[in-house]
């Protein structure tokens, strides 16, 4: 199954066993069903609680507090990720404040999906990760699963299961990617995954045998995370493993707790700028509980520049597998 | 043309599938319709024809498992034709190397043919699949192989050690060690090892002990009196000088990797004690100053009773520089260009061009090297080279500077030139070299050569080059002389 389908699947799921769940935002009506196609065929099954909205981010994630607090399970989609800076006002002032300013009377269980990410050449506004700037809102969870996880089941949990804010967001090029279990995941490669609610999804060179490098990161990263570790495995025959948290904030660091130990070099690899970025946050959370004394830690992002039109300019801008490499080759090579 | 057979899918739910019979010698000609080969899936046996005429030749062998897809032979004009013959992966290969493992079977010179590989294949994997079995971690350790007669002759054997130098080289050459031409091995002086490889114009002096499993010492190595020199590799590169009684020893413990590894150009100057426990490497143009100790082990009392023990190697990258009396503690990285003061404690790495010093030591300060560039270099060697015209008067010498970068003197009747010059070498033709060439006249070309940045002298030194060599290393610049180099050879861009 495709990571898109996964998805579609979750949202039918939802939409088929709980009436309260409505889905809405721009263009998603069949026949376009929505700008990645991701709610294709969704309005024509459910068509009374899928809807198309005015172009305005303000007031479809505004609404949906209203909706929350009615005892409704809202799933919004932002077209591109950048536009939910349009609704943040909502997000900052009203989604995650109410419940602590009405003493827990009201909850606003709202789910926020949009599509983030770059190398696409869709240019500066259409291409960020804005996962960190948005995970400096207290009480706004943030999910992020990569096509190792189950992301449609991981969302109908998100929706039924957790009742704060939450952004989920989906890397546009894990759409049309495959879901990678166990059995299906590349030669040289082995992947487990958690079982919580936000599983954690591993992926070894080394079978999981005391890894020398240990790469945190999320979401789309994956793609460029699995190259890294066969490259070096194929070139240096370095061990190294990768975390990918689901839920990306809260950041749980007893998650990869048991992984550190053993590792000379902790990687936290992030599509956005570095710069007060969510690598800056992990690495700090990891620290105060003591993971990191006598480790080489290093944070990848993209440069401190808007994300260029052009797909050639766009890869210098975006971390790449040889900046990775590159960084890993000098510590240890 | 050549017709390729792939294996092909008979079952939907089989991706593999077990050649069971080759019904051909590679090289037999078969006509249309012949069965050729003949598989096994998990629900039945199948043969399959041959489709053209031709010589037919197997990629693989019987009883080997093969994926869908891949090829079962050839079928060809060409009596002689060969199957590509590579290690490594076409993109549909069921196995890939990694280039470890690439090494390792080129190092082994393993046949992969038979073995079944598959998905990313480690070095791990390759030494387990080898008859004597994984290469343990204790093989890894050189050791002194004692049973060997020569080894235990020498170890038991004080007789040896009054043979003559000549007596000595001949020994070794017999029992299959190399030592190169015009090598001396003094009075008392022994090496033990399973294996020696000696270059040219070695020289070990008197009462001089090395023993290790492998040693190597390349051209021009010198090793003074009375130096002891243990450890499980000992590899000194050519032109390398260890002064008397220097100590290099295993105490400590043997470890995988207790080498001593020494560049090109190193000075270890007399009374200096390097300890192996773990690695020291040197890198080229390094020198440890008198007495001064490098430990790659620390410790006494027992961790049980909560005391440290530290254990570690020790590297000098180029051009670095222990000063006299210093100590250099395990896991201590010292970076290019580097400067370590006298008496110092080292503990912790110091970064390239670094000038440290103290108990424990400080930096005291950064960037103590400057880049000079080409021009800058030739104009400070101007000024050397008119202060030298006038030390050769002194001398007696009737002397003048003809150029800024020439001098012609007079030395009992025979003229000679004495220039400065800027050149390009032939094995790095991007460095430039600055030369004295000494010529003399109605002779063949320089007599002698100072290649500055090199180092190096070439050719018998004559009076005033030996005035020359003594006048630049009082101003900071030193030569390691050399017999003269066939090979040396020099293009002048100016004279």
């Amino acid at each position: 199954m495709k990571f898109i389908e996964s998805i579609r699947n979750g949202l039918d799921s939802l939409l088929g066993n709980y009436p309260e769940v409505v889905l809405y935002g721009e263009d998603l009506i069949d026949p376009y069903g929505g700008a990645f196609k991701v709610t294709k065929g969704l309005s024509t099954k459910y068509p009374d609680r899928v809807w198309n909205t005015p172009i305005s981010e303000a007031a479809i994630i505004g609404m949906s507090a209203g909706m929350a607090m009615c005892k409704m399970k809202p799933i919004v989609e932002i077209m591109f990720g950048d536009f939910t800076s349009l609704g943040v006002d909502q997000l900052l002032n009203h989604l995650t404040k109410y419940a602590w300013m009405y003493n827990n009377q009201v909850e606003t269980p709202v789910t926020i999906r949009t599509a983030m990410g770059g190398r696409r050449g869709y240019g500066p506004t259409h291409s960020q990760s804005l996962e960190a700037l948005l995970s400096t809102i207290p009480g706004l969870s943030i999910i992020a699963p990569s096509h190792y996880h189950d992301p449609g089941r991981i969302l109908q949990q998100a929706v039924l299961e957790d009742s704060s804010v939450k952004v989920f967001s989906e890397y546009k090029l894990l759409y049309p990617q495959e879901l990678q279990t166990p059995n299906t995941v590349k030669s040289g490669l082995t992947l487990d995954v958690s079982s919580d609610v936000y599983p954690i999804a591993h992926l070894s060179n080394c079978e999981f045998d005391n890894p020398e490098i240990l790469i945190i990161s999320y979401g789309g990263n994956a793609l460029l995370l699995e190259q890294v570790l066969l490259d070096l495995l194929i070139e240096y025959e370095l061990s190294a493993q990768c975390a990918l948290p689901a839920r990306i904030k809260p950041f749980d660091p007893l998650q990869i707790q048991h992984l550190i130990s053993e590792a000379q070099v902790v990687l936290v690899v992030e599509e956005s700028p570095k710069c007060h970025g969510w690598g800056a946050e992990v690495v700090a959370t990891l620290s105060e509980a003591g993971l990191l004394s006598g480790k080489n830690v290093f944070r990848i992002g993209s440069a401190e520049t808007p994300i260029p039109s052009s797909m050639a300019q766009e890869e210098q801008v975006l971390p790449s597998a040889a900046q990775i490499m590159e960084t890993i080759s000098q510590i240890l090579v | 043309m050549e017709n390729k057979y792939l294996l092909p899918v008979e079952d939907v739910n089989d991706d593999k599938a077990t050649i069971t019979r080759l019904c051909f010698n590679d090289g037999d000609l078969v006509s249309k319709g012949d069965v050729i080969y003949e598989f096994e899936t998990t629900k039945a046996l199948v043969e399959v024809d041959a489709e053209h005429e031709g010589h037919i030749f197997y990629a693989v062998k019987v009883s080997k498992a093969l994926k869908t897809g891949q090829v079962v032979c050839v079928i060809t004009n060409n009596p002689n034709y060969q199957f590509a013959i590579s290690n490594n992966p076409q993109p549909d290969a069921s196995y890939m190397l990694t280039k470890k493992a690439q090494a390792f079977v080129e190092k082994n010179n393993l046949d992969l043919k038979d073995l079944d590989l598959s998905g990313i294949v480690r070095e791990k994997d390759l030494a387990a699949l080898l008859p004597n079995g994984p290469i343990g971690h204790e093989e890894h350790i050189l050791f002194l192989s004692r049973s060997r007669n020569d080894v235990s002759y020498l170890l038991s054997n004080p007789e040896f050690r009054k043979l003559s130098s000549e007596e000595k080289i001949e020994w070794y050459r017999i029992q299959g060690h190399e030592i190169g031409e015009n090598c001396k091995i003094g009075d008392g002086a022994v090496l033990i090892g399973n294996k020696i490889t000696l270059g040219s114009n070695v020289s070990i002096a008197e009462g001089a002990y090395i023993e290790s499993p492998e040693i190597t010492l390349n051209n021009h190595v010198t090793i003074g009196r009375d130096t002891n020199l243990v450890a499980s590799r000992l590899k000194l590169g050519a032109f390398t000088k260890v002064g008397d009684r220097v100590v290099i020893d295993i105490s400590g413990g043997r470890n995988t990797d207790s080498s001593f590894i020494c560049g090109t150009n190193c000075l270890i100057a007399s009374e200096s004690y390097v300890n192996v426990c773990h690695q020291v490497e040197l890198g080229d143009h390094v020198a440890l100053s008198p007495r001064s100790m490098i430990f790659t082990h620390s410790y006494w009392q027992s961790i049980l009773d909560g005391y440290p023990a530290q254990f570690g190697p020790v590297s000098f990258a180029r051009d670095s520089w222990l000063g006299a009396g210093a100590q250099v503690l395990p896991n201590v990285q010292i970076g290019e260009g580097a400067i370590v003061m006298s008496g110092s404690v080292l503990a912790k790495n110091v970064n390239a061009y670094e000038l440290v010093g103290g108990i424990p030591a400080q930096v005291i300060k950064e960037n103590i090297n400057k880049k000079l560039s080409p021009s800058k270099k030739m104009t400070q060697l101007e000024e050397l080279f008119a202060d030298f015209n006038t030390h050769l008067r002194q001398h007696g010498f009737k002397s003048r500077l003809h150029s800024a970068r020439k001098i012609c003197l007079d030395d009992e009747g025979s003229i000679t030139h004495l220039s400065l010059s800027q050149a390009y070498t032939q094995e790095d033709p991007n460095s430039i070299l600055l030369v004295l060439e000494m010529d003399e006249t109605g002779t063949s070309p320089a007599g002698e050569i100072y290649a500055i940045q090199q180092h190096r002298a070439y050719g018998a030194p004559s009076r005033v080059g030996r005035l020359l060599t003594e006048f630049l290393r009082r101003r900071g610049i030193y030569f390691i002389s050399s017999n003269y180099e066939q090979a040396y050879s020099l293009h002048s861009s100016t004279s």
